[in-house]
């Protein structure tokens, strides 16, 4: 099917999804096969589960190749049945499907994230979705699904990759947002919406994770984002376990009562995730039917953003130039020596100054590489940095930063020629984002109109492209006073774009250079552009006058300027945690042992620091990236301290994690030990997929505290019973706790666990109640 | 199940409820409320137009040669739990409740009358005592008429009980 075909359908009709199948699976008998596997040995019972959804009104079934890509079918032994398995699924969805169903090509996550979240390669990542999408479309599926994605990089690695094998199939995106309204590596759904908007796919939506009511409020934020067609595919509430088997606890009527409220927030493709049956869908399809309200075109909220920031343009973005080497030599170096500590150092004292979003500029391009782009995107990322301005000059190093990035960058910066633009509209187009369009051709011109004019024709090019103007940020170029410039030219250039309804920014420092009182100059000009209606600028926010200025001029307007939310704790050893700077921490560690015996250094100071930062993260003050990159950046110092205890330092527990056999999830489980560590216990985690019988061995070889279980699927919740009882016919009495999307407080009870963790937030508190 | 906007309409709700609108989850919750509480019946019979009392037949049937009789209940519980928030000063509750249960029996009687129309092609439009020429004082006689055991009606007032329950007919011209 054509993607304009398919986007003809949705602007006249609401298409009903397809529900969940692991549960459909465990009713015929099959919870403890992988669902992929059943594609080959039992296509008979996927095709009765395809039927089902289609008799009740399914207008889209999605094949059973949710986890058939090559990884996740790696780590369940069969990788070699990849093409069969894919070839195989689409063949029986179209079998059941018939003429009248449209089929999509079901894909999710391969089990592990991309750099900086995880550790796997970006492109590695890329190839694994566009082997699998390509196997689907040629099987002759009508579109594609990429679906409950965790992590916005990941997700734009699988857009990539399926628009590398099949530019020409529609493409759903689905994200997964828990009750916080995060995903689980800290994106929200505003960034998410704002970043695929830009991107080559038809429908963005979510599933799973949540019910439908949260759904609906996570569907609403992201309809504010995008104009493209929205989907949803709500879980049917929690699962509850009756010790045989498995129900959620929405009804179809419960379930089914959002589906107007779903229609008028913007969603035209509705369907169900876990839990959810076809007596669910056949209610959805009745609702979507009857009294429809299909809304008008939406025009998104424009934001640039990083994976967990978001700045917005009302009433002003203030763009930090602080990463930039020029004119300071030792600050080069270590950029060329691939030493990106002053980097972090700026971005988290620009962020602490009021910076909305940052200017990354490497200084002189010639001495770098591709991998100087990549690993300064990747190390700000993982400092959970403010949204970035990728100030470079390289096209194609540009193009590697904005591969790399995961989140909405504002692209600095294209001038109006021939050869210049379209390279940048080539760039905007595969990796989304704003652009920062000079007011020059070949030449600056003289005149304010001259100016106007430049850009207004630069807008046509980008409008031709099918770049709105709403991406743009016109900069009026503020040329240098000191070399007898006028500023007048550009403050009348920028009333002019204001007057057009065009957003404004400027290189704010460029007007003192090489002039005395450089901050009075700065804020004054500031103030009288603002007063034409400039909505951002590059400009240094520690200059305290400038800023000042900012405040003040945007107050008296009766507008507030809202900065990000810094400086989460007073213990300066927090601060430097969540900036990532791993040396500076040491640095300070070094500093501290000169006056503290070195285990006071360790439990009292470093270690309560990590405890706050897990405390802070449990109240929902920083997210997961933050955890991730405080425990990261505290192993230096825990291994300079331990490296003087010699073996001083007690834990306070010993716990041994696995998932559960039959389960190759271990996301989760991997967080719930970093954040153990960063709590102070020792973890040792024996993988995915472990039988029973391997954990009792471990358990009688380690002796630990605490038996941590992981178990993410509705078909492997019922494999913690077994291993509880494994345990306790082996005498052993270490605790049992477990967690896992499809766990519950009251399963792990029946299951005869000692307790249960919602999330990772949640399981220091439970390891030390329990040892208590 | 009513569509959630005409249960807003009837409750007077206009516009999107914000998701950080405390009404939206008392809307919500009450539709779910809704859900468990109703007891759906209905009983109905089709005769010749010659078997039906001339008191029950209006004037818009004319040319009809077969009538529909129908009686349409949710039962007591809605009604109970109706009279329950009203007790407690729950107004707003009530107020929803009322008009969640209103819009339930129209989806009921709605569902009802596109079987029958399938059935029986073409017809009247689906008539209720008290409008038009049939005074709503029939309802006990035509309840007693359909045989119904779980229904009432006032025998002045024709009034219903439980509450949210209909008495209903369609003619049919074939």
């Amino acid at each position: 099917m054509k993607r304009s075909e398919f986007l003809d359908i949705l602007d006249k009709k609401v298409l009903v999804l397809d529900g969940g199948y692991g549960t459909q699976f465990m009713k015929l008998g099959f919870g403890g096969i992988p669902g992929e596997v059943l594609n080959l040995q039992n296509p008979e019972a996927v095709e009765k589960v395809h039927r089902s959804y289609v008799e009740a009104g399914s207008n889209i079934i999605l094949t059973n190749t949710f986890s058939a890509n090559s990884l996740k079918l790696r780590a369940l032994g069969h990788e070699k049945d990849m093409i069969a398995i894919n070839r195989t699924a689409v063949a029986v969805a179209r079998r059941a499907g018939g003429r009248e169903t449209l089929v999509f090509g079901d894909m999710s996550s391969c089990g592990e994230f991309p750099v900086p979240a995880g550790t796997m390669d970006f492109d590695a990542c890329v190839d694994i979705f566009r082997t699998q999408a390509s196997i689907l479309a040629s099987e002759g599926v009508d579109g594609l699904i990429i679906e409950t994605m965790s992590d916005i990089k990941e997700l734009k690695a699988a857009l990539l990759g399926v628009r590398e094998a099949s530019p020409d199939l529609p493409l759903i995106v689905h994200m997964t947002f828990d009750e916080t309204f995060r995903s689980v590596t800290g994106t929200p759904p505003e960034a998410y919406a704002a970043l695929f908007d830009d991107l080559d796919c038809d429908v963005i939506g979510i599933n799973c994770s949540v019910g439908p009511a949260v759904s609906l409020d996570i569907i609403r934020k992201i309809a504010t984002h995008t104009s493209k067609p929205l989907s949803v595919e709500p879980n049917a509430g929690a699962p509850i376990f009756d010790g045989v088997k498995l129900t959620y606890n929405e009804t179809p009527e419960d379930f089914a009562m959002y589906t107007e409220d779903f229609i008028s927030a913007g969603c035209r493709i509705i369907g169900g995730c876990c839990g959810t049956s076809p007596d669910h869908i056949k209610l959805i399809s009745h609702f979507a039917t009857s009294g429809r309200n299909l809304k008008t075109a939406r025009t998104p909220v424009q934001i640039i953003t990083s994976r967990t920031a978001i700045a917005t343009m009302d009433p002003f973005i203030t763009i930090g130039e602080r990463i930039n080497p020029a004119g300071r030599d030792r600050f080069q170096k270590q950029i060329v020596d691939m030493n990106f500590s002053q980097v972090l150092d700026e971005a988290a004292s620009q962020k602490l100054q009021g910076a909305t979003v940052l200017d990354t500029n490497l200084g002189i391009e010639k001495l770098l590489t591709p991998e100087h782009f990549v690993k300064v995107i990747n190390e700000l990322d993982r400092a959970s940095s403010l949204p970035l301005s990728l100030d470079i000059q390289t096209p194609s190093m540009m193009e590697l930063a904005a591969r790399h990035y995961s989140g909405r960058p504002l692209l600095n910066s294209a001038r109006v020629t021939d050869k210049n633009l379209p390279r940048r509209i080539e760039i905007l187009k595969k990796y989304g984002g704003m652009l920062v369009l000079l007011a020059m051709g070949k030449e600056i011109p003289e005149t304010a109109r001259g100016r106007f004019d430049v850009i207004m024709e630069g807008i046509r090019i980008l409008e031709d492209a099918g770049i709105s103007r709403h991406r743009v940020l016109a900069d009026a170029l503020v040329m240098s006073f000191g070399a007898g410039k006028d500023p007048s030219v550009t403050l009348e250039t920028f009333k002019l774009l204001n007057e057009e309804g065009i957003k404004t920014t400027c290189g704010l420092s460029n007007l003192s250079f090489g002039m005395p009182d450089r901050s009075y100059l700065n804020g004054t000009f500031l103030t009288q552009a603002l007063d034409r209606g400039l909505t951002s600028a590059i400009m240094n926010p520690g200059d305290e006058f400038v800023m000042g200025c900012l405040y003040g001029t945007l107050s008296l307007a009766g507008k507030k300027l809202t900065r990000a939310d810094v400086r989460v704790s007073e213990n300066p050893l927090v601060n430097i945690l969540l900036e990532g700077n791993a040396e500076k921490l040491l640095k300070e560690i070094k500093d501290l042992c000169n006056i503290n015996d070195p285990v006071i250094v360790s439990q009292e100071i470093l270690g309560k620091a990590m405890e706050e930062i897990g405390i802070l993260y449990g109240n929902g003050k920083i997210y997961l990236p933050h955890l991730l990159l405080a425990a990261q950046t505290s192993q230096l110092s825990f291994d300079h301290l331990n490296s003087l205890l010699a073996g001083e330092v007690e834990s306070k527990g010993r716990v041994l994690l696995a998932t559960v056999e039959g389960d190759v999830h271990d996301i989760g489980k991997k967080i719930v030990g970093t954040v153990l560590k960063t709590g102070g216990f020792e973890v040792i985690d024996l993988g995915k997929d472990i039988s029973a019988q391997k954990i009792v061995e471990k358990a009688l070889e380690l002796k630990p505290d605490i038996i941590g279980l992981s178990a993410m699927m509705t078909t492997t919740v019922g494999r913690v019973s077994e291993v509880a009882a494994a345990l306790k016919a082996a005498d052993i009495n270490a605790k049992l706790i477990c967690g896992g999307a499809s766990m519950t407080s009251d399963l792990a009870i029946k299951f005869g666990a000692d307790g249960f963790a919602k999330n990772a937030s949640f399981v220091t508190d439970l390891c030390l109640k329990i040892l208590n | 199940m009513p569509l959630k906007k005409h249960y807003l309409n009837r409750a007077r709700i206009t516009g999107q409820l914000e998701s950080d609108d405390p009404l939206r989850r008392i809307v919500d919750a009450i539709y779910k409320e809704g859900l468990t509480l109703v007891n759906p019946a209905i009983y109905f019979e089709t005769l010749d137009i010659s078997a039906v009392p001339q008191t029950f037949i209006p004037g818009k049937f004319a040319g009809a040669k077969r009538i529909t009789l129908f009686a349409s209940t949710l039962g007591l519980a809605v009604d109970d739990r109706i009279q329950d928030y009203m007790s407690r000063n729950m107004v707003l509750d009530s107020q929803l409740l009322d008009a969640w249960s209103s819009e339930s029996l129209e989806a009921l009687n709605d569902a009802f009358d596109t079987v029958l129309r399938n059935e029986n092609g073409e017809g009247t439009i689906r008539f209720s005592p008290g409008y038009g020429d049939i005074a709503v004082n029939i309802n006990r006689s035509f309840l007693e008429f359909l045989n119904v055991p779980c229904i009432n009606a006032h025998s002045e007032t024709g009034i219903l009980t439980p509450v949210k329950s209909t008495t209903c007919m369609i003619g049919w011209y074939a």
